[in-house]
């Protein structure tokens, strides 16, 4: 696999700033379409293509005017990115279960992030919580069925600790959507 | 005081998704293929307008893509039809002509009286 060149590199950067604010879906079908059209270039083939595909915020405004999106640049929406994440990662914390649930109600209802993106940020903390507990209900059991003086109470409280995961797992998903806001799309290595 | 929009632009936007979809008729395109082509025949100014098109087709449920290694490039991504894309296609040409004859004796040539 070649290197991508740095003119490349540059192009796709400065797309994905332009496209900024887009829905997701429209703005990861953009730069696919374009980085195709680039991946296995030269540096020389690469600026011709890169002649032809034209200036990124005239690519970006266009897209925008076709997908009838009259947000100035999306900042707008991604001041909303940054709270919505910053809620979903500690919101839980300063007001328990409360703040996750709005931070998660403004990531679904915001246009930065995939349906795929919505689905991880929101189901990894709970599954996970729930994997490490019925990981250690079942370490109990088998604790349980083996031992004669049962140990409920160590078991029990390790089951109630691996709920712990949750808010850990949601600081983390929270500033993953965070990253994901910032550049959504990676450039190719 | 609102700006008169330009007239290409505005029959352009109103024929675009047919456009695309009558390219795709022919055979299964990648992205750049249709932007080429409906560049190079002016319908659109530049590869941005087409994927916001093409995402609406789909959402639609007019058209369908599917990713395809090719022997020396890159895996693209290929457009084609579905069957309510060949529906729409065909509805779309049945009414095209006599719609165009109704707005061109309504409109007249201006030349002849």
């Amino acid at each position: 696999m070649t290197e991508t060149p740095q003119v490349v590199r540059s192009y796709l950067h400065e797309l994905e700033g332009a496209l900024r604010g887009m829905p997701a879906a429209e703005r990861q079908e953009i730069i696919g379409g374009v980085r195709e059209e680039l991946t296995g270039l030269d540096e020389a083939a690469a600026s011709e293509r890169i002649e032809l595909l034209g200036d990124p915020a005239f690519i970006a405004a266009q897209a925008r005017e076709a997908a009838g999106d009259v947000t100035p640049a999306g900042r707008e929406s991604f001041g909303y990115a940054v709270v919505a994440s910053l809620l979903v990662a500690f919101g839980g914390i300063v007001v328990p279960i409360l703040g996750w649930i709005v931070g998660l109600g403004m990531v679904w209802f915001s246009r930065t992030w995939s349906v795929g993106e919505k689905l991880i940020g929101t189901l990894a903390a709970p599954v996970l919580g729930a994997i490490g507990v019925a990981v250690s209900l079942l370490l109990e059991t088998s604790a349980t069925a083996e031992s004669a003086s049962p140990t409920f109470g160590s078991s029990f409280s390790f089951a109630h600790g691996s709920l712990l995961i949750v808010p850990v797992v949601y600081i983390v998903s929270g500033l993953w959507l965070l990253a994901r806001a910032r550049r959504t799309v990676r450039p190719p290595a | 005081m609102t700006a008169v929009p330009d007239i290409g632009t505005q029959l352009r936007k109103g024929v675009v998704e047919f456009c695309v979809l009558g390219l795709l008729g022919r055979e299964p395109m990648y992205g750049w293929q249709l932007s080429q082509q409906l560049t190079e025949h002016g319908m659109i100014a530049s590869i941005g307008t087409l994927y916001p098109v093409l995402t609406r087709l789909r959402d639609k449920g007019l058209v369908t893509s599917y990713e395809q290694a090719s022997d020396a490039g890159p895996v693209r991504r290929y457009y084609r039809l579905t069957p309510t894309g060949t529906g729409q296609l065909e509805t779309f040409r049945r009414q095209w002509t006599p719609f165009t004859a109704t707005v061109s004796d309504l409109v007249g040539e201006g030349d002849r009286q």
